[in-house]
């Protein structure tokens, strides 16, 4: 199998969250732990006219993100018991729960809050794609459960030649520092990685 | 103040490789008495030792820990951090116990200064650990300098109490209790002017937030810092270039610079600001 990655359109999210709730449900996560994470982010202000009347640029839209699975993955890099691993059948980047030493050196060294310590067994837990369901053919449950159809997964080569390259999209970092397998559907208020106008306005649930 | 057991290890490791490297050399330019060189090699271990039982109370699984070697086959820098703690603590450790049973003292003038290189690459391990291109307030060469600095600080002090609480019998003291004196000034100097240039760097970050503004305590930390750092050196210094030879200002300043130390690291740990951070 090729390598396994999301598409995510932001002209078609509506911020409802159904992607973060079903998978925290299927994989019964605690509060405060969620594998798929959607970022609000929003900005702009009032700007004065020459005829002294003000109108607003204000904009908003909504980021799903889970794991990228990253080509470059910084978390395996970083990962010092081979526990946090690339599979090779599908791409999918998976951490091994007998393993890991619970370092949480993958949580910083990931640009994405992919990785997030279970407190309860001590040891990471992340979005793995849902590989058991995609191998019986199925696809992950925050794809399937998204209403707006705004998710899709499949090999990234396939998404790509149909919806192009782009993941340069704020409030993500800077693709090229781990080739995130992910590509960004844009709507008409993306603003690039690296943007200054926007802020993220839901810092604590997204993990920051 | 999120990483408090890796705040004391990284801040012991390196403090204890800065009194190894700070003996060594009183050892091969000063010749001073055995005994009392030999007890103080010790103290190194002691610092070593509670660095290792904090870095350790980091893990979730701590009784997983021969886990780590794994990440060998891949070069992760926390597994490599790991083998040079290893390799520094084994070669410290052969040479004072050489030293306690006498053993070999020809080849004791080899394994000395192998060690004080190995002492020195635990330090470049540490800092490649928190060097990375996705955290941009740490991929920056401050890092191995503000580690290498806590060595440079802190050996010096721990070395001088260490000696002065055993000047009885240690001959020619006074000389080499100055010239860690001069040394220690030295290196605060750099280890300021450094820290300066740092706070700088870090405030010119091209990210969203002022790093320095992400921190409700961040700027008092930071004054705190900076007043014992150069205090607690101070108290040192002039005792040194004074003649003094109680070992109470030196042990003294050993706390105060150690508890700056802390803080600053501290500081380091909170500043973490991940390439994701919505920047
Ligand atoms: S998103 Fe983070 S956790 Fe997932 S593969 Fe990339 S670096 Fe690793
Ligand atoms: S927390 Fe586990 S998966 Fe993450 S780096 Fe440490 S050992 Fe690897």
């Amino acid at each position: 199998m090729a390598q396994m990655g999301f598409y995510v359109d932001t002209s078609k999210c509506t911020g409802c969250k159904t992607c973060q709730l079903s998978c925290k449900d299927k994989n019964d996560l605690p509060v405060g732990m969620n594998w798929r994470r959607v970022y609000e982010y929003s900005g702009g202000d009032w700007v004065q006219h020459e005829d002294g009347t003000f109108s607003n640029d204000v904009f908003a839209y909504y980021v799903s993100i889970s794991c990228n699975h990253c080509a470059q993955p910084a978390c395996t890099k970083a990962c010092p018991t081979g526990a946090m691993h690339k599979r090779e059948e599908d791409g999918l980047v998976v951490v091994d729960n007998t393993v890991c030493v619970g370092c949480r050196y993958c949580e910083m060294a990931c640009p994405y809050g992919a990785p997030q310590f279970n407190p309860v067994k001590k040891v990471m837990s992340k979005c793995d794609g849902c590989y058991e369901r995609v191998a019986t053919g199925q696809q992950p449950v925050c794809v399937e459960s998204c209403p707006l159809r705004a998710l899709e997964f499949g090999p990234i080569d396939e998404l790509r030649a149909r919806y192009g390259n782009r993941a340069d999209i704020a409030p993500l970092p800077d693709p090229t520092l781990t080739n995130p397998s992910v590509i960004i559907g844009t709507s008409r208020n993306s603003r690039l990685s690296g943007d200054k106008e926007g802020k993220i306005e839901n810092p604590q649930e997204v993990g920051l | 103040m999120s990483q408090l057991s890796l705040v004391f290890f990284t801040v012991l490791a390196q403090s204890a490789v800065g009194l190894f490297v700070t003996l060594g050399l009183v050892e091969m330019l000063a010749k001073p008495n055995e005994k009392v060189m030999t007890r103080s090699f010790m103290a190194v271990f002691v610092l070593l030792g509670l660095g290792a039982v904090a870095s350790i109370t980091h893990l979730g699984q701590p009784f997983r820990m021969f886990n780590v070697l794994l990440g060998l086959e891949h070069f992760s820098a926390l597994s490599l951090e790991i083998v040079a703690l290893s390799l520094f603590g084994g070669a410290g450790v052969t040479y004072t116990a050489m030293r306690l049973f006498g053993i070999a003292p020809g080849l004791q003038k080899l394994v000395l200064p192998v060690a004080m290189v190995l002492g020195v690459v635990l330090i470049l391990a540490i800092s490649r650990v928190y060097t990375l291109a996705t955290v941009t307030s740490w991929n920056s060469n401050w890092t191995p300098f503000q580690f290498l600095m806590t060595a440079a600080v802190v050996g010096p002090i721990a070395a001088a109490a260490l000696l002065r609480f055993q000047s009885v019998n240690l001959s020619g003291l006074a000389l080499t209790d100055k010239a860690l004196g001069m040394a220690v000034l030295m290196t605060m100097t750099i280890a300021l002017v450094g820290y300066v240039g740092y706070l700088f760097w870090l405030g010119q970050l091209p990210v969203a937030v002022n790093p320095m503004a992400m921190l409700s305590y961040g700027q008092i930390l930071t004054v705190v810092r900076l007043v014992l750092l150069v205090g607690g050196v101070l108290m040192f210094a002039v005792s040194a270039m004074r003649g003094g030879n109680s070992g109470y200002p030196a042990a003294i300043s050993f706390v105060v610079v150690l508890a700056s130390e802390f803080m600053g690291r501290a500081f380091f740990y909170d500043i973490y600001l991940s390439a994701g951070s919505g920047m």
